[in-house]
């Protein structure tokens, strides 16, 4: 990490959805290598930043730029940002029934490589990163989020991530919704992907996920702008006195 | 009681049959001829060119077939009806002021006291003819107007004239048609932007007179922002003749305004009930039809939303129970013509001791009403294996941002939860009553208190010693 | 009144070639005669019955068919040419199949029969054979237990002018486990088409019928009229699966018929694809006590394509139990409607009936319209009906994007997970694949 290299820039992004402003100029630059959280209390915009860097149609951006590997993505529909190597794990990953995992994940690696992935070799490398991931063979032949369990909805979550091989990951409240055994297993998955050419950006309300994937920079996000920055003593702090005390600040 | 028995539940017993002797100040003679039509218009002393209206009216009639789909028509003898009965020589500023027969009829069917109590306005035709109209003062000074059409259109001709027959034109089908040729009473009201009418306004028809046709007009006019709960009730003595009630409805709710229409009909097991009611609502207003078919031989009736605004709203809930002999053909319309516009749609039915009901519904989505949202949900329960049930919905969905749905479901009352009930010592009976209470009860929650109680009482009424 | 007795005339002339052609036997020859009678004295639907609301009924009446100039099929007369490519590929795999029955306007009838089977004495033939060598079945059953002309304008025209068909027999008592494949393939040779089948399933029979019909890609009669009947004995057991992938055919007409005797059931798959003008009737009549029947069934209409379907689950005797999930979708400029009625009737005690049908809208121009019918005289029932009307859902679409589909992708995977469930029901990926080319080529278009 001698040279890091700038992998995602975000430079004064606003965001309205509807006509109600939610994000109000957010700068953030996330090299090779780090490992960012981004955390706020209910309705400061967390979720809105990862569905706008994602590209949602819902909401709009008015203003600023996101650079990815030297592009600016916001003309790009959410799919060419996934092939560029952009990745959000969502917090509420959506069911679609009728379509299986593996029917899935080999359409989404084909259509990330922009290449026909022999089924074999497909199949040999989802069953290997099954494997690593401790997860049962049985979870390809499952609807895509069906009937799945809020643990279940996070690891098929990270098996995509694993499969795809993207550059910048977005997770968002990845640890909501599992007790903390779940979180313990979904950490450590998350963190055998990680490497020093990714970036990774954590959306989170609470501290505890960060225990297990350790950021090396934390943002706290206010009503739409990032009102402080620090490294990981200041989630420790925010763990000590919570976000009122924040807030009060913010008001004074 | 032996196991092929089936107790009977139902609303079979009718209450208010109680008649007068036929004593009118005029009538035309039976039947339906250009003769009755100019009779009536001369009667009424009304404008030529309300005049014109019926007397195209009536050609319109002749010419369209009786419609072969919902009930039987085939025995109703349209000759054999009288279109127009004057009961009084004027009609009474107070009930004292009116025939002492009528007053007393609406004194058992408990008007002048629901007057006092709960009501702003109250209408009372009986025949042909309003006998008795009021309107709390307050609700004057605010502009509101609240009278029987025919007085109507003799102080507000413009406006009778700039809305009559806009929402529903006359030759919409066969009976709007004859209702606009021999229309008369019925209910005018107009109320002024922004004006709230917290308490109920109410209007109820009584027909005396065997082979009574009865054709009420009513067109209710709300101006943007504005709110009212109009109540409609009918009833009729028994006779072994058929008599018609024919009445057109037409509603205009402007932007933002709210309606909620509710009907209780209880009419007598010999009348045939064939009412037009029709909304057209614009931009964020809402309408809801609240319809309890209880009474009458056939009743064809769907109440319709035209959302015309973008962002309206139409809600229709129906409630019909169907008992010996009858036979209630009710559903909804929804027509969405608007952008973001939404209807929901519920219907209940009972049918026990031979009677049949059937939901008939339409939900149109025309092609630039973008992301439409309707929701449709029919259930029905069967009591006996002599009574019948049917669901006709009629989905047409022309645009695809649409999200429409409907859903029906046909029982009988649950074995496990009468012996679940009769468990906790209910009589079959009760648990009966209990559980036909419970169907209706999303339903009877949204009608005045009075009618709610009115309702539940005759549910547990028939259930008593309907068992042999 | 003179061209009528002309047309009459004519009529009578075709249906005498057609069946002299086929070598009929008298009584087969006197039951066309009959049902042309009755088409004559017949009036043509008006359209304003319920069940011919939303399809105009002059694509049926069009003057260039309906009347077939000649048997299809002529004994020791056809062009052997080239094997058409779906029917060459159903031949190929035809050991995975109990029996197999291939008939196109080129070659030959060739059937092949397993050896297991053949001794077991499942019969599978082409009707005029069969009418030749089991008469006793064919004509105790045929248009005569479950489709009769009576029934319709277009199903007394089919009875007069049929003129290719299958004929299948599965004995008393016996079970089949490989499916049948009864296969047509229709290069546009013929400008009209009356394909007939006959099922007979015997007292405790059980089998799975596929029935698929192709066309060439650039030329397919003009107009087909055909027709399935099944006859289901007591006990008996059946899968009836049609896949109708005539795409380019111009209008197509379907009378799909069963009758179900005590305890038997049938389940009918239906894959419809077909025609630019399509309407399909599709009726069980639950006869006896005990019969169960299960519809299950998918539609995709794209381009200008018009699909109406009608189906009818009567339950005419008590424990009867029907069940119909009808899902579809339409795209382009198409338009689909359906009408199912759920009819019970009052010896009908204890029944249990449900009917679903599901549309997709893809597409601004496309429309779909629904009207599913509870007719229920009895009380002692349990009976649901829903029908829902939708687009895509636009999180569906978003999540798969952000896993780097492109939107015609994402759109076609969630288009294939929604038909899947009914799809999956299809024996072997032969028949899967060919149906899912076929909503591949619609999504495309």
């Amino acid at each position: 990490m001698c040279n890091p290299q700038k992998l995602l820039e975000i430079i004064d992004l606003h965001v309205s959805i509807e006509d109600k402003k939610i994000l109000k100029g957010i700068n953030l630059t996330i090299h090779r290598g780090e490992i960012h959280a981004l955390m706020g209390p209910n309705g400061s915009g967390k979720s809105t930043l990862a569905n706008a860097l994602m590209g949602h149609p819902a909401y709009r951006v008015t203003k600023g730029k996101v650079i990815f590997k030297g592009q600016n993505i916001l003309k790009m529909s959410p799919d060419e940002r996934a092939r560029l190597g952009l990745f959000l794990a969502f917090q509420y990953p959506t069911a679609i029934p009728g379509v299986t995992v593996s029917n899935f994940l080999r359409t989404a690696v084909n259509s990330v490589r922009n290449e026909e992935i022999n089924v074999l070799d497909f199949h040999k490398r989802l069953n290997e990163k099954m494997k690593m991931l401790a997860m049962d063979k049985s979870f390809t032949k499952r609807y895509l989020n069906d009937g799945f369990s809020g643990g279940e909805k996070k690891q098929s979550e990270v098996l995509q991530l694993v499969m795809l091989e993207p550059e910048m990951v977005i997770l968002d409240e990845t640890d909501s919704g599992l007790d903390i055994d779940a979180l313990k297993i979904v950490s450590s998955d998350i963190n055998k992907v990680m490497n020093e050419n990714m970036g990774m950006l954590i959306i989170t309300h609470y501290v505890r996920i960060l225990q297990y994937i350790k950021p090396q920079f934390v943002h706290i996000l206010f009503n739409g702008e990032i009102v402080e920055s620090g490294d990981y003593s200041l989630a420790e702090h925010l763990e000590e006195k919570g976000y009122n005390f924040i807030m009060n600040e913010e008001q004074n | 009681m032996a196991a092929n028995e089936v107790p009977k539940i139902g609303l079979d017993k009718y209450k208010y049959d109680f008649k007068n002797p036929e004593n009118y100040y005029f009538r035309v003679q039976k039947g339906l001829s250009r003769e009755v039509v100019q009779t009536i218009s001369e009667m009424k002393n009304e404008p030529d060119w309300m005049r014109q209206i019926r007397l195209r009216a009536l050609e319109i009639y002749n010419k369209k077939p009786i419609p072969k789909w919902g009930g039987n028509l085939d025995d109703i003898d349209f000759d054999d009806i009288y279109y127009y009965i004057k009961p009084a020589e004027k009609m009474g500023k107070s009930w004292d002021d009116i025939p002492r027969d009528i007053r007393e009829t609406f004194d058992k069917l408990g008007i002048p006291e629901a007057e006092q109590k709960y009501l702003s306005g109250v209408g009372a035709q009986y025949e042909s003819e309003a006998v008795y109209h009021s309107l709390r003062e307050n609700l004057k000074k605010q502009g509101v107007i609240f009278l029987d059409m025919d007085s109507g259109l003799k102080q507000y001709p413009d406006l009778v004239r700039e809305y009559f027959g806009t929402v529903v034109p006359t030759g919409d089908n066969k009976f709007s048609a004859m209702n606009t040729a021999v229309w008369s009473g019925g209910s005018f009201v107009y109320i002024p932007e922004g004006v709230h009418v917290d308490i109920p306004l109410q209007a109820y028809f009584r027909i005396n007179a065997r082979n009574m046709g009865q054709f009420e007009r009513s067109l209710i006019i709300a101006e943007p922002g504005s709110y009212l709960h109009y109540i409609e009730g009918c009833t009729a003595p028994i006779y072994s003749e058929d008599s018609l009630h024919s009445g057109v409805i037409e509603i205009i709710v402007k932007k933002g305004a709210r309606i909620r229409y509710t009907t209780i009909q209880n009419w007598a097991p010999n009348v045939y009930n064939l009412v037009t009611q029709r909304a057209v609502v614009y931009e964020d207003a809402v309408m809801e039809w609240v319809d309890g078919n209880i009474g009458s031989k056939l009743t064809m009736k769907y109440p319709a939303v035209f959302l015309k605004g973008r962002g309206a709203r139409g809600e229709i809930l129906s409630m019909s129970y169907a008992g010996k002999g009858q036979h209630q053909d009710a559903g909804a319309k929804a027509v969405h013509l608007a952008p973001d516009t939404s209807s929901n749609i519920i219907s209940k039915s009972i049918s026990s001791n031979g009677g049949r009901a059937s939901y008939r519904g339409l939900v149109k989505v025309s092609k630039n009403a973008d992301r439409v949202k309707s929701n449709t949900r029919c259930d029905a329960l069967i009591l006996d294996d002599i009574s019948r049930s049917d669901t006709y919905p009629y989905m047409e969905v022309d645009n695809a941002t649409a999200r429409i749905s409907h859903e029906a479901t046909v029982s009988k009352i649950g074995d496990e939860q009468l012996f679940y009930l009769q468990s906790r010592g209910l009589t079959e009976n009760e648990a009966m009553a209990l559980i036909v209470r419970g169907f209706v009860e999303s339903i009877v929650k949204e009608l005045p208190m009075e009618y709610a109680v009115e309702l539940n009482r005759l549910i547990e009424l028939q259930m008593d010693g309907s068992i042999g | 009144m003179e061209t009528i007795l002309k047309q009459e005339e004519l009529f009578k002339q075709t249906v005498m070639e057609i069946s002299e052609q086929l070598a009929e036997p008298q009584w087969l020859r006197k039951r066309r005669l009959r049902a042309l009678k009755i088409f004559n004295r017949t009036p043509w639907p008006t359209g304003k019955e319920e069940e011919w609301r939303k399809t105009k009924i002059l694509h049926f009446q069009n003057e260039r068919y309906p009347v077939p100039e000649s048997a299809f099929w002529k004994p020791g007369k056809n062009v052997f040419t080239r094997i058409p490519a779906p029917v060459s590929a159903f031949l190929e795999e035809a050991a995975r199949y109990a029996g197999i029955l291939v008939q196109t306007d080129a070659l030959p009838v060739q059937k092949y029969l397993g050896e297991e089977e053949a001794h077991r004495h499942l019969v599978i033939d082409d009707l005029p054979t069969a009418a030749r060598k089991y008469p006793e079945w064919v004509e105790a059953y045929f248009m005569n237990r479950v489709i009769t002309p009576e029934q319709g304008k277009l199903e007394a025209l089919h009875g007069a002018f049929w003129n290719i068909g299958a004929f299948v027999r599965i004995p008393e008592g016996s079970a089949f486990e490989k499916p049948i494949h009864i296969a047509y393939h229709f290069t546009g040779k013929e400008q009209s088409l009356y394909p007939h089948t006959l099922v007979v399933a015997e007292p405790n029979s059980r089998a799975t019928i596929i029935e698929t019909v192709t066309t060439d890609e650039m030329e397919a009669p003009v107009f087909l009229n055909r027709q399935i009947e099944i006859f289901a004995g007591e006990g008996a057991c059946l899968d009836y699966m049609v896949i109708q992938l005539e795409h380019s055919a111009e209008t197509v007409y379907s009378a799909f018929r069963s009758t179900l005797k005590k305890d038997s059931s049938v389940n009918w798959r239906l894959f419809s694809f077909c025609g630019k003008t399509s309407k399909t009737h599709l009726e069980i009549d639950l006869e006896e006590e005990g019969a169960t029947a299960d519809v299950q069934g998918i539609f995709l209409g794209g381009d200008h394509q018009h699909l109406d379907f009608n189906t009818i689950q009567k339950h005419l005797k008590s424990r009867t139990r029907s069940t119909l999930l009808l899902k579809g979708a339409v795209t382009g400029h198409s338009k689909s409607a359906f009408r199912g009625v759920i009819h019970i009737d009052p010896n009908a005690q204890k029944t249990d009936a449900y009917q679903l049908n599901n549309n997709l809208l893809l597409s601004k121009n496309a429309q779909a319209d629904a009207n599913p019918v509870l007719e229920i005289e009895a009380n002692d029932i349990r009976c649901t009906h829903g029908a829902t009307a939708g687009q895509l859902d636009d999180s569906q679409l978003f999540y798969l994007q952000t896993r780097g589909l492109p939107l015609k992708l994402a759109k076609r995977l969630i288009v294939e997970g929604y038909f899947k469930t009914i799809v999956d029901l299809l024996p072997n990926d032969t028949l899967k694949n060919a149906v899912y080319d076929e909503i591949g080529r619609k999504l495309n278009d």
